[in-house]
């Protein structure tokens, strides 16, 4: 009986409220389900469950995540727009603005169709993809300029104040999500054309939503449908990760984002493994986002945790051993009475030492 | 009679040379310079240059815009840098060389240096180091601690489960990369002194640990006064220090590596606790009977003498 047990303390989390209907109607009924707690939050993407909005030209968490952040889209200056010097390519996404069929700086979110062929039978699933907001993202890591905030609700964000536009963070990304757009950013006031490519965009787990206590603007979207279990749940993400691993089970399935890049903030559940529709993806000549089961290239962070504690105490240690051996050749301090010069020079100092020792 | 190379500051009449560094002051100066320049190269490298200036194009050198590597090197050489940065510290300290240390009227002294080198007029009568080297040191040691300090804080925030407020993690980055141009320019001014003919013997000293008696008379008359006085090494540590500075570290480590890595490390602290409190009674303490072994005078027998000049 774990699955029960585990089931209802999670309703029991969620309070009285949330307890009418299944996973996906808890989040429903209780908007400000994180309440405006420090706690971690995650997002649990049923893929049994998304048609991508079949009904509509788009699905509904692609437009209410643009309706949500519109404002905060780069608006650069044509004149500002220039290649990376000495490159001759730049990255402007402004002709692709409509673009809601992959991550650019003016879309954060999109539907991922793929066909994948298991057991059997033919699957058609809908990927919403994003950020996976990673326990440890190796991004805000390894931000040369500071600018990613992990916060303390596991909301990963880009500060557009510190970023230079280097497209370090897509680099390092597993799935590359961090999105370029040139002509916009700090580096125009530093020099525009020898460093800095604009600024980096991807979805930040709408932070400010959160701290009014609100659900991501795509969550509430996609539950707002009428008539239609949602895909998408939010809440506590160690509640989500194990509802996450429930439905798993239950459909003999798989999940993706516990343990990826060390673990993340976004579950998907999927009756199809990931290498599969990985392998699919692979295939296509122009797709961007794949599903890679790459570790963390900075973890085990433990044994450079030891290395760089151990360098410390090492030095201490070697340099008390070293320092009792310039003791026994120095003597303990100054010649006294002063040698004649004509005498070998620092020849007096053992000579010193016994007297002192000797007083 | 005959000595051996590491006892510094020591006049070598008839052979004709001074000994200016020991070894283990060349082999700090070497493990902070080469780990210097890898972390300045591997620091770099954490910006996206070597792609976009095409360096990692160069034939060899197509690891350079790889981030992670990059990344590695750079924490690999961090551990060197910080273990040669504390040893020079801790070793100094015991030791008792204060040559390097700034002195009031040093900025003076500097600006009548170059005044008179550009004019070809004699130099002011210096100590082992000049008056601008004085300075220099104390602006590479300033950068360096900022950075080594800075660079830890950035470390922890990486380790899993640590959070550090945003705030912090952002000034903290602009003060490691603001602390990074400093130590930059500082290794500029330090390779661009070596342009000057005459300070040409400090170069080669820094690979034999030598300079000739005849420059030593001409250029350091007042370290060699010092020498022939016998005081050009002093302030040493006693036993005691060494046993605080000992249970400090192991106090330090055990709580942070009881924190962040298992709780099993608190076993070092509460270990240094027990013998600590013990040795207050019993005057039994195995370490301190060690480093006096060593050759460290026990506090009661040693006569402190911070400067006798003063």
């Amino acid at each position: 009986m774990p699955k029960n047990i585990s089931r209802r303390s999670f309703l029991r989390k969620l309070g009285a409220a949330a307890a009418v209907g299944g996973a996906a109607g808890i989040a429903r009924a209780n908007p400000s389900l994180a309440a405006v707690s420090e706690e971690k939050v995650g997002i649990l993407i049923d893929l049994t469950k998304c048609d991508g909005c079949a009904d509509v030209p788009v699905p509904r968490c692609v437009t209410a995540c643009q309706t949500e952040n519109e404002s905060r889209y780069p608006q650069p200056r044509d004149e500002d727009v220039q290649d990376y010097w000495p490159q001759t390519k730049h990255e402007d996404w402004r002709p692709k603005r409509g673009l809601k069929t992959t991550l650019t700086p003016y879309n954060w979110t999109y539907v991922q169709k793929v066909e994948v062929n298991h057991g059997g039978k033919t699957h058609i699933l809908n990927i919403q993809r994003r950020c996976m907001h990673c326990d440890t993202p190796t991004c805000a890591a390894v931000c040369p300029f500071g600018a990613i905030e992990n916060d303390s609700r596991g909301a990963v964000s880009i500060h557009e104040v510190g970023c230079m536009g280097g497209a370090k963070c897509r680099e390092v990304c597993p799935w590359h999500i961090p999105q370029r757009q040139a002509g916009v950013g700090i580096y125009l006031k530093l020099l525009p054309k020898l460093a800095g490519g604009g600024v980096m965009y991807k979805c930040d787990h709408c932070a400010h939503r959160l701290a009014r206590g609100q659900q991501p603007a795509c969550v509430a979207a996609c539950q707002s449908r009428p008539g239609r279990e949602a895909p998408l749940a939010f809440g506590p993400r160690k509640d989500m990760l194990s509802l996450a691993r429930l439905r798993a089970k239950e459909l003999n399935g798989y999940v993706y984002g516990d343990d990826e890049n060390g673990g993340t903030g976004t579950f998907y559940v999927s009756p199809v493994p990931y290498e599969k529709i990985d392998a699919v993806l692979r295939e296509r000549e122009k797709e961007r986002f794949f599903f890679p089961r790459d570790p963390n290239p900075l973890r085990n962070p433990n044994l450079w945790a030891e290395a760089t504690l151990i360098a410390p105490v090492a030095a201490v240690a070697g340099a008390v051993l070293a320092g009792a051996r310039a003791f026994k050749i120095g003597g303990e301090g100054n010649a006294e009475p002063p040698p004649p010069p004509e005498m070998e020079n620092g020849g007096t100092r053992e000579d010193t030492e016994e007297q002192e020792v000797g007083r | 009679m005959k000595r051996e190379i590491h006892e510094t500051d020591m006049i070598h009449q008839d052979e004709g040379y001074v000994v200016r560094h020991s070894v283990l002051v060349m082999m700090q100066h070497w493990l902070v310079a080469l780990s210097g320049l890898v972390l300045l190269f591997s620091g770099f490298g954490q910006l996206p240059v070597y792609k976009r200036y095409m360096l990692n194009q160069v034939p060899g050198l197509a690891w350079a815009s790889d981030f992670i590597l990059q990344f590695k090197i750079h924490m690999a050489a961090a551990a060197v840098f910080t273990f040669a940065g504390i040893f020079h510290l801790v070793y100094h300290y015991i030791e008792g060389g204060r040559s390097i240390m700034p002195m009031k009227g040093d900025v003076r002294e500097s600006v009548q240096i170059i005044k008179s080198m550009m004019k070809g007029e004699k130099e002011p009568p210096h100590g082992k180091f000049l008056a601008e080297q004085r300075l220099a040191y104390a602006l590479i040691g300033f950068s360096i601690i900022v950075l080594i300090l800075s660079g830890y804080l950035k470390f922890a925030d990486n380790l899993p489960g640590v959070t550090i407020p945003y705030a912090v993690v952002f000034w903290n980055t602009m003060v490691h990369n603001l602390a990074t141009v400093v130590f930059f320019l500082a290794f500029l001014v330090h390779i661009g002194a070596f342009v000057l003919k005459s300070n040409w013997p400090l170069f080669s000293s820094m690979f034999t640990g030598k300079v000739k008696l005849a420059y030593a008379e001409e250029r350091h008359p007042l370290w060699m006064n010092e020498m022939r006085r016998g005081e050009a090494t002093k302030n040493r540590m006693m036993a005691e220090c060494v046993v605080r500075v000992f249970a400090g570290t192991m106090v330090g480590t055990g709580v942070i590596l009881g924190a962040y890595i298992s709780p099993g490390w608190y076993i070092l602290p509460a270990l240094v606790a027990v013998n600590l409190i013990q040795s207050a009674f019993t005057r039994w303490c195995p370490l301190e009977n060690l480093v006096v072994k060593l050759g460290y005078p026990r506090g009661k027998d040693f006569v402190w003498k911070y400067n006798d000049r003063n």
